[in-house]
């Protein structure tokens, strides 16, 4: 398990404008996780610009508690779940259900070389990623791409530790059986981000 | 000895270093004599070695300074310094 990137220490003086503005620079690779929580740079850009406003707003009550970098990916995330929720219908979790479907059965496998091979592949495995439900992308994206722990999603996202672990674990499930599938991605889901 | 269903529930955990020693053990057990979870096993292990591995962008900064003019709009009186001029 990866550590959560070193990152710059919380300011003392928490509304100083010159160190938010360091904080937020420091910081340009959120763009790439909105991105793929999104599905596009638009979306991606849009739900940003909130979370650094809600950052702003409520940096005078940021006293340190968390890392900087954690409070910051917590508003981001949160920002980015509002937006696609504001964005369409409810998510259906059709690639969820079948995924823990097919795992609880004994007899079924991958083959993990062809699912290494189609996940060296940058639009399948983006379009694997997409496959997921947002607040299970997020889960996966923070913890396996980002390096926090399944506990600081949970605080991160508002919700108990055996949900974010649970979202962790259907959300890998599901992507390895979507890259396990010989037949994925068809082309309408590849969808580069 | 663990069932392919309760093998691979704790699979993720198990990745994460995240069981007990009795857990481990029974999960080591099971893909010892299993055929088919060790292969989701690895190719779980291959996938997040790529998601690991995927790299941070470097470049598009343009997003910061769009976001921080926005920020200074809202504080007319004292705009975050580093704002686009």
């Amino acid at each position: 398990m990866r550590t959560a990137p070193e990152l710059p220490q919380a300011p003392q003086d928490t509304r100083d404008p010159a160190a938010f503005a360091l904080l937020i620079r420091a910081h340009a690779r959120l763009l790439r996780l909105a991105e793929r929580l999104l599905g596009e740079r638009t979306a991606a850009e849009d739900a940003l610009q909130d979370a650094v406003l809600s950052a702003w707003r409520g940096y005078d009550h940021f006293r340190g508690d968390s890392q900087p970098a954690t409070w910051l990916h917590a508003i981001v995330v949160r920002s980015c779940i509002t937006h696609h929720r504001r964005s369409g219908p409810t998510e259906p979790l059709d690639a969820i259900e079948e995924s823990s479907r097919l795992w609880a059965d004994a007899a079924y496998t991958v083959d993990p070389a062809d699912a290494a091979i189609r996940a060296s592949e940058v639009d399948t495995l983006n379009a694997a990623i997409a496959v997921l439900p947002v607040v299970y992308r997020g889960a996966l994206l923070l913890h396996d791409m980002e390096g926090y722990t399944a506990a600081e999603i949970a605080d991160m996202t508002d919700v108990p530790l055996a949900t974010a672990k649970a979202r962790i674990r259907r959300a890998r499930m599901t992507i390895v059986t979507a890259l396990g599938a010989s037949t994925f991605p068809l082309a309408e889901e590849a969808t580069p981000c | 000895m663990l069932t392919c269903r309760e093998a691979r529930s704790l699979l993720s955990d198990y990745l994460d270093n995240d069981l007990d020693a009795d857990e481990v053990a029974a999960v080591d057990a099971h893909l010892a004599v299993c055929d088919s979870c060790p292969p989701l096993d690895k190719a779980t292990v291959a996938v997040l070695a790529v998601l690991r591995r995927l790299t941070p962008p470097t470049g598009r900064p343009e997003w910061i300074d769009q976001v921080l003019t926005t920020v200074a709009a809202t504080q007319p009186t004292r705009p975050p310094e580093g704002s686009p001029k």
